[in-house]
């Protein structure tokens, strides 16, 4: 579901700021095999994606979940 | 997790757009690859040229000519090498990758590719098929799966890096003209393409019991970009975490297989040089990949009876087809994936979807230094008639930056090999497999057909 459709507020931050969520690119090059090969860590189409240490999925940065812990 | 339970948060922080053009390596291939024509054309037109700068190894017959090739141009050799290092190096080490490590690597990389370069220069290269592209991936495995690359070779073996900045350079010699003429065929043809391998992967996937979320990410590597493709749709729609890895294992072999059966088919069948680039970009699945099967058959022209078209209508027919075709649209099918797995897919507890923004955010911007360099080197050139334009421009503006162009392509056609290590990638296991393999087999009888029967007088036209 939408984002906007929620009723009440248990999170207020993005997985951007999250304690649990890792996008640097050095780590997502050595988390992620083979994104070298013929991707890079660096590169645009990633945006700012990350793997997300609770969830154990690779997300957004603009996710946001109910786990969300300050870094 | 309710949907009742969380609400919507204030717009995440994203980096800035001046943030962006330094963080990104697709940003730096534009300052480097911009850097480099503009440079070449206010040389030009003060009555210089890079053409002392761009050396390459010239065609030899026996070993002694090419030592005294060496022994006569070793300083232009050292010159592009600390060219290239300054460059690189700026861009690395601004990206947080240590610059030491880099420029030790770096090294490596540059003192192979001349040896590599110059191998194929030798007359008996092409009768024993030893084309630089494919020695250089090659080579560039057999040290990966067998001794392994050192640790201080690793840091300046950037795929990604070098093909965006040669990809740059290719736009100053494509003219913009032929992007225009071409560009809406290569749409066409790619869209078709792209949207039967994503639907055949998807549904493959579905059918064997595969999570929505990898089918996707899957669908994404074979039908748009590579491992570039599932990256981008694993985060927009929320991948497990080893849904990536399992999509780009699989892109990674079917790539390198590609890059080896393609331009060998196209041999056999006598492939026009335009028809078989449009193949290929159609059909492999990275820019990377794809470039060192195009540049392959490029070789083959003049060399190889019955292989008609100009060497360089291979890899432009590719990159019309896979940059402008396919890549360019890695954001639209990252916002629509993104929002029909939040709206229509299983819950995950994790909340959000994209907005437009998200298509130029996940834009690959190493395309805009593409159509900038292309459109500046058309315009200057504009006004010369031919006769002036083949004894002038080419050899002091245009071959200078084709050869910095083979350059960059040499270090990312070995940096393949070097960083693909069969061991250390994500076993996918066999319904992925399958899935994927569904869609290549698909992918490769369409692009075949769209490029030798239904567009074949277009891209033939384009060899001429």
């Amino acid at each position: 579901m939408s984002a906007s459709a929620s009723t009440s507020v248990k999170t207020e931050r993005h997985c951007a700021a999250c304690r649990h969520f890792d996008n640097a690119p050095e780590s997502l090059e050595a988390a992620i095999p083979g994104l070298r090969v013929m991707g890079s860590g660096y590169s645009s189409v990633r945006n700012a994606d990350g793997l997300c240490a609770m969830h154990q999925r690779y997300l957004s940065a603009a996710s946001y979940c109910e786990q969300y812990a300050i870094r | 997790m309710s949907s009742d339970t969380t609400a919507a948060p204030a717009p995440a922080v994203q980096p800035s757009i001046w943030q962006e053009l330094f963080r990104k390596e697709d940003w730096w291939s534009i300052w480097i690859g911009l850097g480099l024509v503009f440079a070449a054309v206010a040389l030009f037109f003060s009555g210089s040229s890079i053409a002392w700068l761009a050396v390459t190894p010239k065609p030899w017959h026996a070993a002694p000519e090419l030592l005294t090739q060496f022994s006569e141009h070793w300083a232009q050799y050292l010159t592009l090498f600390v060219l290239w290092a300054v460059l690189f190096g700026i861009g690395v080490a601004t990206l947080g990758i240590p610059l030491r490590k880099f420029l030790l690597s770096f090294a490596f990389v540059y003192v192979v590719s001349i040896l590599i370069f110059a191998l194929g220069q030798w007359d008996q290269a092409r009768y024993y098929n030893l084309e630089p592209p494919l020695v250089a991936l090659a080579l560039g495995l057999l040290i990966a799966n067998t001794t392994g690359l050192p640790q201080w070779a690793e840091a300046g073996v950037r795929v990604e890096f070098f093909i965006k900045t040669g990809i740059v350079l290719l736009g100053a010699t494509l003219p913009f003209t032929l992007i225009i003429w071409a560009g809406p065929v290569a749409i066409l043809q790619a869209a078709i393409v792209s949207l039967v391998t994503f639907g055949t992967i998807f549904f493959v996937a579905k059918r064997l019991g595969l999570d929505r979320r990898l089918a996707a990410t899957l669908g994404a590597g074979g039908a748009v970009c590579g491992v570039s493709g599932s990256i981008a749709i694993a985060g927009a729609v929320g991948a497990k975490k080893e849904h990536a890895p399992i999509a780009i294992t699989l892109v990674i072999l079917w790539a390198i297989v590609m890059i080896f059966v393609l331009p060998l088919v196209s041999r056999a069948l006598s492939l026009p040089t335009g028809v078989a680039g449009a193949w290929i970009g159609t059909s492999e699945f990275a820019d990377a990949a794809g470039l060192a099967a195009a540049q392959t058959y490029s070789g083959y022209a003049g060399h190889v009876d019955g292989i008609t078209g100009s060497p360089e209508a291979a890899v432009n027919a590719f990159t019309l087809m896979k940059v402008i075709g396919r890549d360019v649209w890695i954001g639209v099918w990252a916002l629509v994936l993104s929002i029909i797995a939040t709206t229509s897919w299983e819950e995950t507890g994790i909340k959000g979807h994209a907005g437009a923004s998200e298509i130029w955010r996940r834009f690959p911007k190493f395309v805009l230094g593409f159509l900038i360099a292309s459109i500046a080197i058309t315009a200057i050139t504009h006004g010369y008639v031919y006769a002036d334009y083949k004894k002038t421009v080419v050899p002091q503006l245009v071959a200078p930056i084709t050869a910095l162009r083979t350059w960059a392509f040499t270090f990312c056609f070995f940096s393949i090999g070097l960083t693909t290590r069969i061991r250390d990638l994500a076993k996918a296991g066999a319904k992925p497999f399958w899935a994927f393999t569904a869609g290549v087999v698909v992918n490769v009888i369409l692009g075949f057909i769209l490029s030798t029967h239904v567009f074949v007088g277009f891209w033939t036209a384009l060899g001429q």
